[in-house]
Order: C-alpha cells, then structure tokens, then sequence
C-alpha cells in the first residue's frame, strides 16, 4: 500500500475515487464521506487534490465531505501537522483522526488533542478511527469521549471501527459506553471490513464493537462499507445492503425489529453523524433523496439485497439497479 | 413536478402517494394525490420509498488499487493471470 501511495497523482486517485463514488450512488447511497490519507508518503497532497477532483465531477449526483485522514500517525510521521494543515486549508470538511497509530500512549492523547484543536479551528466535525484493535490496553475511546464533552463538541465526532471496548472487562466498558452517550459520540462499526481484514494475532477475529449494548444504551450507532477493492479489502460494492446484511450477522440482529435498527444505521442514524443539524427523511419541505426500493420491509430488502428502480437525489430521477436472476 | 404513486412509505407498510415540487422538495405526501398537467408519474405499485443511503466511512483514495497490485505483480513476474484493470472500466 505505501508503496502505491508514493505513485499516486491527483489524476490516478481522482479517476478510481470517481468510480467507487458512482458505485455507491448506484445502490442508492446520494451522501458519502471519505477518508483520504495525509501522511509523508504523499507529501504533495496528490489524494486530497485528486479527491478534489472527483468530488466536483460528481457534485450532481452526491453530496461528499472529506475528512483529512492521518493514517500514519501524527507524532510518529513527523510532518504530518503541517500536512493536516494545508488539507484542511485545501478542502477537507472533517478532520480524521488515527490515534492508535502512534508508538506512545502520551502521543495517543496528544494526537486526539491535536485533533480537537485542528476542528475548532476550521470549525469542522470530526471522524476519527479509534482504537481498532483487539488490544484492551487501546484507550483512546474514552479519552475522545471526555475530549468531546469538555470541548463541547457533542453530536460532532465520530468513532471509527472501536473495537478495542469489546475486549475490555464490563464495568470498564459500561463506564465507557455512559461517556459516549453522555458525549453523544457516533460509532461507525463498519463490520464488513473489520470481519476480514487479517491484521491480528490468533484468534484471527478481528472484533466488531459492542454494536447492541450501545443501541441499547442510546448511542448512535451506524455503518459503513469503508473500504472498495483495496489492501485492506478485496471485496466490497458500496451497496449498503450488502454491508448491511454483514452488519445484522455481526450484531446477531435477526428479528424483523432489529433488522429495522440495522436499517436505520444506514440511513437516518447515518444521516445524524453526516450532518448533525441535517433535515433528513420523507417530509414535506425536506430534499427529496429517496430511494424506490423493490421488497416489502426492511428486512426483506437486506435478504434479498432488493433492487432499486429510482434512485432520486432533489427530486431527480439519477440512476437505477435491478437484481436479477431467473431459471431458464 | 414529480409524483410517486402508491409508496409503501419507509416500508412501515403505510401507502401513500408523494409529490414532488420543481426544487426538489416534498410538497405533499397523503393517500390520493392527483397528477396536474407537466407532472411526471412513477408507480411505486407498493415498493418502499425510504431516504437514499449515507454512507460516512470510506477510503476512495485507495478505491480499486488491488487491482492495481495485481496488474503489477503480473508484470514483475512475466504472466497474465487475466485480471482486467478496474481502474480502466
């Protein structure tokens, strides 16, 4: 993967970001938010420039925020402060954040301050991969949580991935859980990816988070396809549905009530973490993005992963799929 | 304007017709809804209208590299294992 990063030029990364993003407005996805790495591997910036380009030859069609993304770390790719910088400068809407990627458990703390500074700075909302491991010592979960109450940012952060909390003993957790309801934290489980991304020691699972006790406890819980046809992941289609059926096997959610939960993850839970203050859903005076999806409930859609003939982003008729299969 | 006939609305199993103003906006949604002159009509015939998907974590900087990968362990090691460049598509 490094390797191919120090290639990137804004055209290459602007070409494959374009078609991911019209993958996933096909199956019906009109509000998307993408990473993009800002480390020392890309010094110029190629990604962020690249994704620049792709957000405005799709600007029709989706609405995509950019969050600048330090995969490598902060302290330990030095460099990389200024990087952040310039990409927020550039563009990106949402500061990312990677905490565990540094050496340190200071330099954990430091990297999620600098975060913090860096969103009141521009203002901005902020998406951070956090602890992503099956590492029970990975803490940065609560220290965001405490972070986002202390700085007020309630309803503006999210947490990625978080599976660190599932090791942790249960009084630990619990105590975490009632910060990030209290913070009023977003937890993107993306239980797709992290089902088969083989970075661990045995046991080779790689965890999912604590997806029901946080729905149970009122967090905001959602999900996300993260990555198409990478190192990471060789698979992935950006159809919500089929991330979403991963998602319901993951939480074991399997009655038509819990299937509506895992629905909601993908849309108008969601839509709270995309835009806190969003007008969102089938109201009148609201923007009329709607999918017409081919099955009778919710969870029929996720079984059967159903077809959508219209797709309408404002009111427009923008694109269409259909699933089909037939004896012959 | 736009109207959608018959929607089983957010799969709730409540079906009502939607219309659409030239902004892009729901004006109405109730259960009999009449076409004016210049309206467009979709028969949702019961299928669910639900709000499009959002989808807040991805990575399409990386998008379609393995393919990439693939392509260029190919070349280093002299073969063709057939893989087309998705990156091309």
């Amino acid at each position: 993967m490094h390797e191919r990063i120090r290639k990137y030029t804004p055209e290459d990364v602007a070409r494959r970001a374009e078609r991911a993003i019209r993958d996933c407005v096909m199956y019906g996805t009109t509000k998307l938010r993408s990473n993009i790495d800002i480390s020392m591997l890309d010094p110029n910036l190629n990604a962020v420039k690249g994704l620049l380009l792709a957000k405005e030859a799709t600007k029709d069609i989706c609405d995509l925020q950019l969050v600048a993304f330090p995969q490598e770390g902060i302290y330990c790719d030095p460099g990389t402060d200024k990087l952040m910088e310039e990409a927020m400068e550039m563009g990106c809407d949402v500061v990312g954040g990677m905490p565990a990627a540094e050496l340190l458990d200071e330099h954990a703390r430091a990297h999620v301050d600098f975060v913090f500074d860096m969103a009141e700075k521009y203002h901005a909302l902020i998406d951070m991969h956090i602890d992503q491991s099956k590492d029970m010592f990975d803490r940065s979960l609560e220290y965001t949580a405490w972070k986002t109450m202390e700085r007020g940012w309630q309803g503006r952060v999210t947490g990625g991935h978080c599976t660190s909390i599932t090791y942790q003993n249960q009084s630990h957790a619990i105590k975490v859980m009632k910060m990030l309801k209290n913070a009023d934290v977003n937890i993107c489980a993306n239980t797709q990816t992290m089902a088969i991304m083989g970075i661990d020691q045995e046991p080779r699972t790689r965890g999912v988070t604590r997806i029901r006790e946080m729905v149970d406890m009122g967090i905001n819980v959602i999900t996300a396809q993260d990555t198409i046809c990478d190192g990471f992941h060789l698979y992935g289609t950006g159809d919500p549905l089929d991330y979403g059926l991963v998602g319901c096997y993951c939480a074991q959610y399997n009655t038509p009530e819990t299937a509506r939960i895992m629905w909601d993850m993908l849309t108008s839970r969601s839509a709270r973490a995309f835009d806190p203050d969003a007008k969102y859903g089938i109201q009148i005076g609201n923007d009329a993005d709607l999918n017409i999806v081919d099955a009778p409930s919710v969870h029929e859609a996720i079984r059967i992963r159903a077809s959508h003939p219209y797709i309408l982003r404002r009111g427009k008729v923008i694109a269409g799929f259909e699933r089909k299969a037939a004896m012959l | 304007m736009l109207l959608i006939k018959k929607a089983n609305i957010n799969g709730t199993g409540t079906i009502a017709d939607i219309l659409i103003d030239e902004n892009g906006k729901y004006k109405e949604i109730s259960e009999n809804i009449t076409a004016s002159d210049g309206t467009k009509v979709i028969e949702a015939n019961s299928m669910m209208a639900c709000p499009t998907f959002v989808n807040t974590h991805m990575h399409f900087d990386k998008a379609y590299t393995s393919e990439l990968w693939q392509k260029e362990l190919d070349l280093q090691y002299g073969r063709d294992s057939g893989g087309r460049d998705l990156c091309d598509a």
